[in-house]
Order: C-alpha cells, then structure tokens, then sequence
C-alpha cells in the first residue's frame, strides 16, 4: 500500500491485472485526511433507531455542499451497546473539528433527540483532550430548561434530558479522531443494469466492515466529480471523461462500449479499512458481474495533488 | 503504582482480649495522596490520633509495601472505632477489610471506596467544617450503614447494600446514592438534587405513612417512571442492589419540596405497598 505516497506513480502499475476478466486500470484512489466521530444511537427496538440513524445520516453524502459525510456504520445487538439495546453506530466525517461539531450537534438535536425512545452515546472510546472532544449532551442538556439531570457513570458524564416520552439519555461529548475521506473506485459497465448490479455487489461486500462507510445513496455516487468548474461559483463540477454522453466532445476516458460507469466512495478511520474494504467491493463487483456487462474497475485521482492517502488499485488487489 | 496495607495491630491497642477495638482513632490523616513517594519509615511516622492523642501511626498499625499495577491502599482489621478512613480520597482504590467507623470516605473526591463489612455515621459526608460532602468517585459499602450517610453529598456514587439509619442523603446537592436495604426515617431531608436509588422502600412508605401531612409534602406525588439510565451502570454491586427495579413497576419521587429540592426518591412499589401493608 502507498499511504502518503506523493508521486501518484507505483512500479506495480506497469502491468496488467483482470479479475474474472475484468479490467483493473494501473491507477489510484486519491483521499485525503479529515476529522472524524462515531456515535452510537440506541432505542426501544431496531425500528426507532434505524428512523433515527436514518434522519441523522439524512444530507450528508459530501462535505462539497453538506459539510458533514455520515452514514451508517452497523447494527449493533443490545449486547454491543452502552444501555444494553438495539443500535446503530454511525460514522461522521468533517473537514475540520470545528464543522463536524457544528453538524453532528445540530442534526443530534434535530434527528435524535426528537425520535421517539432514542439515546445517543460516543462511539469512540479513546481518552482525547477536552478541546478534541464534540459536544452531545454538553449543548443538547439546555433543552432540558433546568430539569436535566446530569450522572457520571465509570467516568463518563451523561445526561438525563426530560422529554415528553420520559427521558432522552446523551452522552456528554465524544472524541474526535483522524479519518481519511475520498477513497474510492469507479465501476465501468456495458450499460446501467451492468453497473447497478456491480456495485451493489460491491456495497454489499463493504457495508458490515467495521471502521468504514460509503456516504452516498445506496453507498454509490453516478455524479463523479472533478475540481472545479467553468462557473466559478462552483468548485466542483461533471467528471467528464467518465460521462458516456460526453464521448467525442471532452477528453474522454471511456471506451467504445463503455455506456455506464457508478462510483462508490468511502471514507474511513484509517487507511487499512478503506483499502480493505476496496478490495472487499471491487472482488465482490467483479465476481458477480465480471462477466455480466462489468469492464472495468478504475478510481478517481487528482494527480497526487489534492491528498495525501494514495490507495493504488492494482497494491490493494494482489 | 504502591499498594499500602495496614493491618490494625490488637496488641497494640490491649484490645485482643475483647475482640474489638475500644479506643477512637481519627485515621483520617491515611491518605494515598500524602503516602504517594514517601518512604516506610516516614509513613511510619505518620501522626494519627487515638483518643486525643496524636501517636505514631506504627503503633497502631504494621505497614507492608508492595508494587502494584493502581495506587491501593488497604486497611484491614476490627476498624469499628477507626474514624476517617478514606477522608479525601482523591484517585485509583481505598479498601477497607471489616467494619469501619464514622466518617469513612468523608469528602472524597475521586477514585473508589470498598468498605467490606459495615461503616458507621456521616459516610460521604463533609469532612472537617467543609461544606460539601463527597464530590466525586465511587464508595461500596458491602454492609450498612450509621447515620447521615451522604449527608450534603455533591457528586459520585454511594452503593449501600445494606439499611441505612438517619437522615439518609439530608441535604443532598447531587450525586447517586443506591440502597439494597431498609432506610431510617428523615430520609432525603433537605434533599437539593441528585439520586437516590431504593432497592428497598417499604421503610420509606411506612414513614411516609406515619408522617402528618405537612411533613409528607416534603415529595412529591410518586408517578410512574422508567429508570433507562439504571442500564449504564454496569458495577455488579449496583447490580445486586437495584434487581428488585428491573422485575416490579417504578415509581419517583422529588424532593425536599420544603426547600424547593428538586432530587429524585427513585423505588420499586411491592404489593403490600401498593396495599399499605
């Protein structure tokens, strides 16, 4: 693997790599660092906290226009949560501290503190300082108007906020941590049924390891993007040298047959889970749709020029 | 990390022949905090007060020092008439082997407290002419206790498997105080906030009962209630005490209404008191 590699460029690239006659291009993901958070939202049953979950992951595909990159981690059975009932972890990704607070803050409030037998708690247990740590309860007790109770249990604080179900449980705050945003990898198809089909396979190999998440609808993105954009109140626009319509007018890097291409993103709390979790989709596109319309497995880069985090395909893959 | 134990010498205090200790002990000097880096010789010079006099600590106690993986200090014998024990205790563990006197773990601040056997009055109390009680930490009282037991108490957790005495949690700012067995009368008097936790509360219904009206408004009217938080604690102790919470229908109270307390009486209703039995 290439973490904080800066050249882009890789010896093992030269050669050519297939997985059930697929094609995998000598290329690489390119990712960069960011902040990252995991809560932990526990509720009566599994029904109530997926709402929750789902509200709270809600508009949080990209930082470009969300701020904030959430989704679902996993489920968690009552025996893996602080208050021994059904959960969902989530992870949150922010450019900065600053703005991930802000959102989780915001959309813990809205999304969780409304929802019905929720409680809210860190994911995270590492022991951080005070100024690296998002506020959960510390900010959400006010609604409480002075009837918030406050209990500190093996060393954590949590608060007791009355609402009009009995009580909403919450965590005083939660660490904050590194994570890599961006990693990714494009899936090139004869058509869309091709595509969809391959990254679903993809997603589904992904969603139960543990330390990543695949922000976007159904884990996947059709609207790749590259930096910038002839209006300059956009700073992202069209990625179109994989648009299959674009053929023959921009600089195309499809092929003739090449009619479809998704794009799975993922972000993580380390470099190790992101290239496993590349290995795990691209292996699981390419075994059940390589040769069914799938052509090719490529990723998204900027030259080495926007990240650090360098995750070459043809590495991860042998 | 030093673990420090202090076994109570009977020979020394004439006290083999009855059994038990008969002189009064302030301990209160016994502090992980002051025995931190010091040598044995000089802990042993440790001045502790046994019926007004100021003695060497030697006299009264044979002291062996050990490595250990946390700060420990442990205090083992007939400790009856041993005040103090775990005043201020401020981090990593205080055990306490036998019953104990009053005092114990008065205005602790940190760490964790285990009384093996029974502790006598104002546990978790001020200590001194302070103002406020234990502030933080965790005390296990693997008995019961006297009276006054978390008396002005401003945060951490007190664990009471057994009864209680008196004016339990009197003038309570915060913190949890969890009881397995029957508490005295004057519970919560004075009660500003915080928790107490009843495993057992037909002794509080039968004094509430006893009590004219103008005493009961000390609390409010019980309303149902679903202790979820209870599920965070996953102390085994903590446990014990509050099963009888987890199989009947809760209840909650608040008070001290007289002083416009907002803490919270929180107690599992039996049959024979949803009876008046």
């Amino acid at each position: 693997m290439s973490d904080h590699d800066n050249t882009g460029q890789n010896a093992d690239e030269t050669r050519s790599l297939e997985i059930n006659g697929v094609r995998i291009e000598a290329t690489f993901a390119e990712a960069f660092d960011m902040k990252a958070t995991r809560v932990i939202i526990t509720a009566l049953d599994e029904i109530w906290a997926e709402h929750a979950a789902m509200a709270m992951s809600g508009f949080g595909t990209s930082v470009i226009d969300c701020k904030l990159e959430i989704d679902i981690e996993r489920r968690l059975s009552p025996k893996q949560t602080p208050d021994g009932r059904p959960g969902i972890a989530l992870l949150a990704f922010g450019m900065s501290g600053g703005e991930l607070e802000k959102q989780i803050t915001r959309r813990a409030g809205q999304c969780v503190l409304t929802c019905p037998t929720t409680a809210l708690f860190a994911g995270i247990t590492d022991d951080v300082p005070r100024d690296k740590r998002i506020a959960l309860g510390k900010t959400l007790r006010f609604f409480g108007d002075g009837n918030q109770i406050s209990k500190v249990i093996d060393g954590k604080r949590f608060w007791r906020i009355p609402v009009m179900d009995g009580e909403f449980i919450c965590q005083h705050d939660a660490p904050r941590t590194s994570g890599i945003g961006g990693g990714n990898f494009l899936l090139v198809a004869r058509d869309i049924h091709a595509a969809s089909r391959a990254a679903r396979a993809a997603i589904g190999a992904i969603e139960s390891m543990p330390d990543v998440i695949t922000p976007f609808p159904g884990g996947v993105a059709r609207s790749g993007s590259k930096i910038g954009s002839k209006y300059k109140s956009l700073i992202a626009s069209t990625n179109d040298a994989f648009c299959p319509t674009l053929r023959g007018i921009t600089d195309s890097q499809l092929g003739e047959g090449d009619n479809a291409v998704l794009e799975v993103v993922l972000d993580g709390l380390n470099f190790d889970a992101i290239a496993d979790a590349m290995r795990a989709g691209i292996q699981a596109a390419c075994t059940s749709c390589g040769e069914h319309g799938l052509v090719a497995v490529t990723a998204g880069n900027y030259g080495g020029k926007l990240g650090r985090h360098h995750f070459h395909l043809h590495e991860i893959l042998s | 990390m030093t673990r420090w134990h202090l076994q109570y010498r009977a020979d020394a205090s004439g006290d083999a022949a009855e059994g038990t200790a008969l002189h009064s002990i302030d301990a209160s000097n016994i502090r992980r905090s002051w025995l931190a880096g010091k040598p044995a010789a000089e802990i042993n010079e440790l001045a502790i007060c046994v019926d007004g006099r100021r003695v060497r600590l030697a006299d009264w106690f044979e002291l062996t020092i050990a490595e250990s993986e946390t700060d420990q200090v442990v205090v083992q014998g007939p400790l009856q008439n041993v005040h103090g024990l775990a005043a201020m205790h401020d981090r990593d563990e205080f055990q306490i082997i036998g019953s104990v006197g009053d005092f114990a773990a008065c205005g602790m601040t940190g760490g964790t407290v285990c009384v093996q056997g029974d502790a006598g009055d104002f546990v978790a109390a001020p200590h001194g002419a302070r103002r406020s009680g234990m502030s933080g930490g965790v005390i296990k009282i693997h008995g019961s206790v006297g009276n006054y037991a978390g008396h002005r108490m401003r945060r951490g957790t007190l664990l009471i498997s057994g009864s209680t005495g008196t004016m339990l949690a009197a003038s309570m700012v915060a913190g949890t105080i969890c009881v397995g067995g029957e508490t005295g009368e004057g519970l919560a008097v004075g009660m500003k906030r915080g928790s107490l936790i009843l495993g057992n509360a037909s002794a509080m219904v039968r004094h509430a009962d006893q009590l004219d009206d103008e005493a009961t408004g000390r609390f409010s009217s019980p309303t149902r209630f679903d202790p979820a938080f209870l599920s965070l604690y996953s102390d085994r102790l903590f446990a014990e005490i509050t099963q009888t919470l987890e199989r009947l229908p809760v209840f909650r109270t608040r008070g001290d209404r007289t002083v416009g307390g907002l803490g919270e009486v929180i107690f599992a209703s039996t049959a024979e008191m949803a009876l008046g039995e």
